[in-house]
Formats: C-alpha cells, structure tokens, sequence
C-alpha cells in the first residue's frame, strides 16, 4: 500500500515538473514570436522611414558644418588679434597701455579657448553625423536588424 | 508539446470532449496543437469540458490580439521616435528665437531708458526756455525722440509677441510630447497586458490537456468497472451457488461417512460377540454357522471400509475444489476492488484538476473585474485630465486676451495722459507767446505813439 501511494505522489510530481516544463517552453516561445513580431515591425518602419531619417541627418551635418566654419572662422580672426595685440604689446611703451592690453590679450585667449572647445564639439558632431548618414546609406542597421530577426528565429 | 498526455495517449475517444479528425500535431500556434478539439471556456468561469467553445481558438485568439497589440505598440513607439525628434528639435530652435528676442528687448529697453531720460530733458528744456525758436528746436527734437520711443515701443511690442507666441508653442509642445509620451505607455500597458493574457490562456491550454486526460483515464476506468461489477455479481453469485453445493455434498457424504463408519464400528462390536460366542460354543454346527456369520460380517465391514474410503477421498476432494475457488474468488475478489479503488482515485483526481482549474479561473476573472475598472478609472480619470487642461487652456486664453484688452485700454489712457499733459503744456506755452506778443504790442504802440508825437 505504502509502495503505491509512493509511485503514485512520485508520478504526481514527475507530471507536475513536465507540466511546468512544457508550459515556460511555450511560454519561451510565445515571448521569442512577439519579439520577432516587433523586430519585423521595427524594421519596417525603419525601412519606411530610412530616407526621412538620411535628408534630416543631413541637414543637421549641414548646419553643424556651417556652423562649424563661422566657428573656425571666428577662432582664426581671434588668433590674428591676438598676433597683433601681442605686436602691440611689444611695441608699446607706456605702462598703462600696456595694462589694457594685457587685458585684452587675456579676455581674447579665453574667447578663443571657447572657441576651440566649440570647433572641437562640432568636429565631434560632425564626424558622428557622418559615420550614421554612412552606416543609414550602406543598409548596415537594416542588416543588423535582419540577423537578429533570422537568430531569434532560430532560436524559436 | 509532443510531451503532452494528448500526445502520448491514443485520441479514438471522441466521447471525452477529445475529438481527432485528424492526428494530433503541433501547431505553428505556441501552447496549440492541430487535429485536437478541447471544448471548454478558459475566459469563463465554467469548467473546461462542459461549453461547446474550442480552447485552442480562444488561444490563438488572444495570441494574435497579443501579437497585434505588439506590433500596434511597436510601431507607435517607432513613429513616436521621429516625432519626438522633430518636436525637440523644434523646441530648440524656439528657445534659440526665445533667447535672441530676449536680447534685443532688454537692448531697445535700455534705448527706451536712455530715450525716455532725454525726453524729460527735453520737456524741461521746453518749460524753462524762453526763447521761442529755442522751443521750436526743442520741440521738434522731442517729436523725433516721441517717434523713436514709439518705433522702440513697437519693437519691444512685437518681440514680447514673439516671445509669447513662441513660449506658448513650447508649452503646446512639450504638451505633444507629454501626450505622445501618454499614449506610447498606454499602448506599452495595452501590449502587456495582452501579452500576459495570452501567457495565461497558453498556460491554461495546457491545463486543460490534463484536465481532459485525466477525465478520459476516469471515463475509461469507469466503464471497465461497470463491466467488472456485472461480472462481480455474476461470479459472486455463481461462486455462492457453487459454495452451498459443495458445502451441501461434503455434508452428505460426511453424514453418510459417519453412518459407515458407525455401521463399520457396529460390524465390529458384533464380530467380536461373534468370537466370543464361537469360543464358548462346543456345537460343531452352531460353531459353523458363527464362522459363516463372522465371514459375513467380515465381508460387510470389509466393503463398508471400501465406501467409507470411497467417500473420504471424494470429500477430499471437494474440500481442494472448494478450498481452490475460495482462492480464486479471494484473487478476483482483490482485483476487483483495487479496480474499484483506481476508479475512485482517478475520479478524485480528475474532480481535483477540474476544481483546481475552475478555482483559479474564477480567482483570474474576479482579479480580472477589478483590473478592468482600474482600468475604466484610469481611463475615465485621464479623460477628466485632459478635459481640466482643455479648461485651463481656455481659460488662460481668456486671461491672456482681457490683459491684453487692460493692457491696451492702460496705454490709450497712458497715451490721452500724454497727450492732455503736451497739449496743456502746449497751451501754457502759447499762452506765454501771447502775452509776449501783447507785451511786444504794447512796447510797438507806445513806440509808434512816441514817433508819432
């Protein structure tokens, strides 16, 4: 009688562990089909909207690039000022000239410091932009997009 | 799936909600297997085999609901990004316009101080001269410098326009996004919740497998008991028939054994009064008739201990018949009720699985209910929000448009003020012309009188 109520609770078990088996499997599944579902939709709507997404990137590496001349336009006038300040300087005998223009010198380096960490973000940007627009013509996140689709397919 | 019990067990039974048209085999459908019909009603609280709607349906139903939803959310969430974007981008350059309107209405405010510091230069100059073209210079520099004031005015008028107008698409915006925002997590909640659903039903479709095995291995154990009680009783009341027969015979032949063996025991007692008479006898004749009789009896006693034999080994033998039936019968009798005790434990079972797959069905659909009106609430509750925005929107509008009408009448007061104070001054002024003027007169008369005399 014992041995049987021991087969019989081991059996009961022995099913309730495949049950449970069996379910976080098609569960698995379930959730691997919706992420498949949402990759192809992402993919989608990438696709629809790649050439929107290139002219905008453009646009913006436009302006930055633009904006990035003015910038290193502007920083190449503050260097010249600061070359004939520093000409001034030398030249100048009077102490009290020489105060103003010492003190012009400092206000330009400091204006040109800025200048050159703006040069710097927006070479920065400008090289960002470009590496996407690049990677946005050549179809690699479409690619990426796709093995990852096709592997968890696979996985499924 | 394959491991399933629907799987492993043979699908002929259509009686038990099972019904196989074709083999079973697995769906491209998670949780579903094709060629198997389980009727049951997992969204209800009903059991799984008592309403004719197909479990597998219901799941791929909400699968697919799931599936939808995901997609619906995924794609908002995508069109969202670029809107997002654009609206950012957006906001950037109005704040960029925000900032330069700023600059050039502190810049002509201070142009505003300087000019309004002048005119009051001016208008005192006008007071105190004396001289009437000095006042007419005066005068027309104070007009350039009251249309200077007012062209700075206009500017500073339409950059706070401006400004307001572009701080007011901000706001709208930044609104946008709270909205896209909103809906982008309602759809996030919606894909979830969908996604949990059909988690559930999946789950409960294999449930439901089980549940059905089990009443299939029930409905079949029943129907082999069925069989086994009529044979049961059949075999039992044969075997009692068969009991009291043997038991009846091996009375008899005990009984008539007894009687045997009593008239054996009465042969004897008689033999040996017999031997006693032939020992006491001296008649040789007599003699000879007491031998003929003690051969007869010898004889007698003889051929009753043949049949009393007879008869010992023939109850010997139903007592082994009797004795092999009993064991038989106990053997049947085994089977029979472990027969019965499986039924009653897959029945048991079977009810177990059902109640506890009802159970948590009905505990499901109440914490259902109170989710569902969580959710009308909500929705009733950002329905409401929004409405009080639109409120508010309007009302702010309102305000906006009478403090603009206050601010409008307050600079034609200001300006009828103006206006009242120039033309008084103006009049003071020309009243003091006139009176140089009468003075003048009165110096020419005198003078013309003078010549005259």
């Amino acid at each position: 009688m014992t041995d049987v109520v021991i087969s019989s609770k081991e059996g009961k078990i022995k099913e309730e562990t495949e049950k449970k088996d069996i379910i976080s499997i098609q569960h698995d599944c379930f959730k691997k089909r919706l992420k498949i579902t949402s990759l192809k939709e992402e993919l989608k709507q990438f696709k629809a909207t790649l050439n929107k997404r290139i002219q905008r990137k453009k646009m913006i590496l436009e302006v930055n690039k633009m904006q990035l001349k003015t910038q290193m336009e502007e920083l190449y006038n503050s260097n010249a000022t600061l070359i004939t300040l520093e000409d001034q300087l030398k030249k100048t005998t009077t102490d009290g000239q020489k105060a103003v223009i010492k003190f012009k010198i400092e206000t330009l380096k400091t204006e040109i410091a800025k200048f050159e960490s703006i040069v710097k973000m927006y070479n920065s940007t400008v090289e960002t932009l470009t590496s996407e627009i690049k990677d946005l013509e050549s179809g690699k996140t479409t690619i990426e997009m796709t093995t990852e689709i096709t592997k968890v397919e696979l996985e499924m | 799936m394959t491991r399933l019990p629907l799987f492993t067990t043979e699908l002929e039974d259509s009686r038990f909600g099972i019904s196989s048209s074709t083999s079973a085999s697995v769906s491209h459908h998670c949780g579903v297997y094709s060629g198997v019909t389980i009727k049951g009603d997992i969204g209800g609280t009903s059991t799984s085999t008592t309403t004719t709607s197909d479990i597998n349906s219901q799941i791929i139903e909400k699968e697919e609901y799931a599936q939808k939803l995901r997609e619906e959310y995924t794609k908002i969430k995508e069109v969202t990004i670029v809107q997002k974007e654009e609206i950012y981008e957006s906001i950037t350059s109005e704040k960029k316009i925000i900032e330069e309107t700023e600059k050039v209405i502190s810049e002509n405010k201070s142009k505003l101080t300087t000019l309004r510091q002048k005119e009051k230069e001016l208008n005192t100059k006008i007071t105190t001269a004396t001289e009437s073209s000095e006042i007419e210079t005066y005068k027309h520099e104070l007009t350039s410098l009251i249309s200077q004031i007012t062209t700075i005015k206009n500017i500073i008028k339409s950059q706070t326009q401006k400004k307001i107008t572009t701080t007011n698409k901000i706001t709208d915006e930044t609104n946008k996004i709270t909205e896209i925002d909103s809906k982008v997590d309602g759809a996030e909640y919606d894909a979830n919740n969908a996604e949990n659903e059909a988690l559930t039903y999946i789950t409960e479709g294999v449930e439901a497998t089980y549940v059905v095995q089990k009443k299939h291995i029930h409905d079949k154990k029943k129907s082999v008991l069925k069989v086994k009680e009529t044979e049961y009783k059949e075999k039992k009341y044969r075997y009692e028939e068969e009991k009291i027969k043997i038991t009846k015979t091996i009375t008899e032949k005990t009984t008539k054994l007894s009687s045997y063996e009593q008239e054996i025991s009465d042969l004897k007692d008689r033999l040996k009064a017999q031997e006693e008479r032939i020992t006491s006898t001296t008649k040789e004749e007599e003699k000879k008739t007491l031998e003929r009789e003690i051969t007869n009896i010898k004889n007698e006693i003889e051929r009753n201990k043949k049949i009393s034999e007879e008869y010992k080994s023939e109850i010997n033998i139903f007592k082994t018949q009797m004795a092999n039936m009993m064991m038989n019968w106990t053997m049947y009798y085994q089977n029979y009720t472990t027969i019965r005790a499986e039924t009653y434990n897959t029945e048991e079972e079977s009810k177990e699985y059902e109640r506890i797959t009802s159970n948590r069905r009905r505990h499901r659909n109440h914490k259902n209910t109170h989710i569902t009106k969580i959710n009308s609430h909500k929705k009733k509750a950002e329905t409401h929000r929004h409405a009080c925005e639109e409120t508010k929107k309007k009302v702010d509008k309102q305000k906006k448009h009478f403090k603009k009408q206050r601010y409008d009448l307050r600079c034609e007061r200001s300006r009828h003020e103006h206006n009242s104070k120039t033309y008084t001054k103006e009049i003071t002024i020309e009243e003091k012309k006139i009176i140089e003027l009468r003075n003048k007169l009165t110096v020419v008369k005198e003078e013309s009188e003078k010549i005259k005399i």
